[in-house]
């Protein structure tokens, strides 16, 4: 068929075409290529934030081990709260297991109420004690050298007015607790 | 003085080949000599007689294998003419076959700015057939016409402005008739009138009757279809020699044919010569004249089909062209799909061969524990032990000095009591707490003189203090302020 067609319709014809077929080939092509390419883009997202987690939680739960040992080094660890009540009864366990605790001569051993701090809990031993001053320096080093640790808060030591060479007096131990899970009374 | 030139026009008549040697000099066109060759085997004879040699030569071949058409086209370029004509001639030509040559010419602008193109076509099988008669000859290369064209021209070169508005040239020939209406400068009407329709065994002149019918029926019609009428018939050919001619046309057609006549051509044999005149007018080129047309009949198919070709090939470069884009920007696509779709699927394998943790291990959070961990440094971490404090006290005394009690604190020091056997044993026990520096301050709180088992003696209390820590005071005064809680006792 010769088709008569002047120039200028010729010219709107080709524009239209060109639109046209760039049209369809957005649609047909360029449209599901890009759908396509996003949702390998979000599959890819998906699986790298996944395996950012996984990367996290493993850092997480090496820092939380790291932490959690050195932190039993400096207090006893309890799962609860409910579970705190055990911590005097402890702390005393471990002042009693004190090697040098059976060189100086206690008289009277007594557990303090347990205080809550910020961030962990202190309880306390109230112990009155006698003997040489070679063997409370001895205990007293022990104790400052314990795990978990204790600290002697406070101390009073005399010399005692019968025995040359003895002394006696009474010191104040805190130990320290931390409750890892649950929530902490308020 | 200019010098003058020579061009030959050559007029194939059937069997006859007429010839027309015109000499052109700047003011005019003369014809200097014709020839006829009856035969082809005359025709070396006949040229070689010829006065002077021709610079330029024009050949018609009748109209009987040839077609005239007058093409409507928007205004464009020459080049572009050329191509629209070829194309154009497809489809305005009746002559369908590949063996056919055209040549156009502009004949001025219409009313309404388009091109008015006068297309020439003649069959190229006879043409070619007819030029073959000059092959050998000493003559240049012919150009091609029809004898149509041929006759306007003559009519122009001879009668010039004083031509008639519309006119009709007849040329009769052995072959048959050929009709020419003219309306101005364009062509309006041109027939082959064929003459085979003659009964044979008769006294040769039963040919005239029907032809003075035919071309009494194609003016009427003409004049019926266009309104107009005939100003004028000139006859030409060989047919002005015949002497019932003319008078029958007069009769039959109530107008008094006129013989193309002009220079050279004043009796009925010159006007044989008027397509031979007309094709050597064209060859003369540029002259005094007026401008007649020129036209040089040639294969269009191979200018076609050299365009298609071109097209073609055009087109072929841009498609390979194209393929060559899509399937580069396919492969890079595919490759760009690949490369996610592995990547994709490493992520995912990985991602399933992870283990889930869950949040800290057995649920413990990290930060919490780092902020127990902190601040249970702080508090533990005493400057001076209750055992290195004894250390010091047993260690660094004078000799003449002993301790009675001492009391400690982790945050704020000792307080020491003593007796010394000298008065300056006081001091020199603080001197040496302070040399040992584990005190931040170390003062003599008092020294008193006292007898103890009959012995005199200085007694004395030291207080060695510890400043206190102002960063963990501060620190726990600011979390305090910012969680609203203070440390605080709780019975368990």
């Amino acid at each position: 068929m010769n088709l008569q067609i002047a120039p200028r319709d010729r010219k709107v014809v080709m524009w239209g075409t060109t639109f046209a077929v760039l049209l369809v080939l957005y649609l047909a092509v360029l449209d599901p290529l890009t759908r396509q390419w996003d949702a390998l883009g979000s599959r890819l997202n998906r699986a790298q934030r996944k395996i950012t987690d996984v990367q996290t939680e493993i850092t997480d739960a090496i820092e939380a081990r790291t932490t959690l040992a050195e932190l039993k080094l400096r207090a006893h660890t309890y799962p609860a709260v409910t579970s705190l009540n055990q911590q005097t009864a402890r702390m005393l366990n471990q002042i009693e297991s004190l090697s040098s605790y059976r060189e100086i001569n206690v008289s009277r051993l007594e557990g303090m109420p347990l205080r809550q701090e910020d961030n962990f809990y202190r309880s306390g031993v109230s112990l009155q004690f006698g003997g040489s001053l070679n063997s409370l320096y001895h205990f007293l080093e022990e104790v400052e050298t314990a795990r978990p640790r204790l600290r002697v808060e406070r101390m009073s030591v005399a010399q005692d007015q019968k025995t040359a060479g003895r002394v006696e007096g009474q010191m104040v131990i805190s130990g320290y607790a931390v409750v890892l899970g649950g929530k902490r009374d308020s | 003085m200019a010098r003058s030139r020579f061009a030959l026009g050559v007029d194939f008549a059937g069997e006859e080949t007429r010839l027309a040697l015109v000499e052109v000099s700047d003011s005019e066109l003369e014809v200097v000599w014709t020839g006829v060759a009856e035969h082809s085997e005359q025709l070396p004879k006949l040229v070689r007689s010829m006065p002077k040699r021709p610079s330029s030569l024009v050949a018609a071949v009748p109209l009987e294998g040839g077609a005239l058409r007058i093409l409507d086209l928007p205004p464009t370029t020459q080049e572009n003419l050329d191509r629209v004509v070829a194309l154009e001639a497809e489809s305005a030509l009746p002559m369908a076959g590949d063996q056919v040559a055209i040549g156009h010419h502009v004949l001025g602008m219409t009313g309404q700015s388009r091109l008015d193109v006068l297309l020439v076509a003649a069959r190229l099988e006879p043409a070619q057939a007819q030029l073959r008669r000059l092959t050998g000859l000493p003559l240049p290369a012919p150009a091609l016409t029809v004898s149509s064209v041929a006759l306007m021209n003559a009519l122009t070169e001879l009668r010039g402005a004083e031509r008639e508005k519309t006119c009709a040239i007849l040329r009769v020939e052995e072959i048959g008739a050929e009709l020419l209406v003219l309306e101005g400068a364009r062509p309006v009407l041109s027939q082959f009138v064929s003459l085979d329709e003659t009964p044979p065994g008769g006294s040769g002149l039963e040919w005239i009757g029907p032809l003075c019918v035919a071309v009494r029926y194609r003016l009427q019609a003409f004049a019926y279809e266009r309104g107009t009428t005939i100003d004028r018939l000139y006859l030409c050919g060989a047919g002005p020699s015949v002497p019932l001619l003319e008078r029958e046309l007069s009769r039959a057609l109530e107008l008094q044919p006129a013989l193309v006549e002009g220079p050279g051509f004043m009796d009925a044999d010159g006007a044989r010569f008027a397509v031979a005149f007309g094709c050597a007018a064209q060859a003369a080129g540029e002259h005094a004249g007026p401008p007649l047309v020129a036209l040089n009949l040639t294969p269009p198919r191979l200018t076609v089909a050299r365009e298609k070709e071109q097209r073609r090939h055009g087109l072929l470069a841009w498609v390979a062209l194209l393929a060559s884009i899509t399937i580069v920007v396919g492969l890079l696509t595919a490759s760009a799909f690949g490369r996610k779709s592995t990547q994709v699927q490493r992520a995912e394998t990985q991602a399933k061969d992870l283990p889930s943790i869950g949040v800290g291990a057995g649920g413990l959070q990290p930060s919490r524990l780092k902020r127990s961990a902190e601040d249970l440094k702080l508090v533990q971490d005493v400057r001076v032990g209750s055992a290195q404090a004894m250390a010091a006290f047993s260690k660094r005394l004078p000799e003449t000095t002993w301790l009675a009690e001492i009391t400690y604190n982790a945050e704020t020091g000792c307080v020491v009591r003593g007796f010394s056997l000298s008065p300056d044993g006081p001091q020199a026990a603080q001197f040496a707490m302070l040399d040992e520096r584990l005190f931040d301050e170390v003062s003599l709180d008092y020294r008193t003189e006292e007898i103890v088992a009959e012995q005199k003696v200085w007694g004395f209390q030291l207080t060695c203090k510890l400043r206190p820590k102002e960063r963990t005071r501060t620190r726990s005064r600011a979390r305090a302020g910012a969680t609203g809680t203070t440390g605080r006792g709780a019975a368990r």
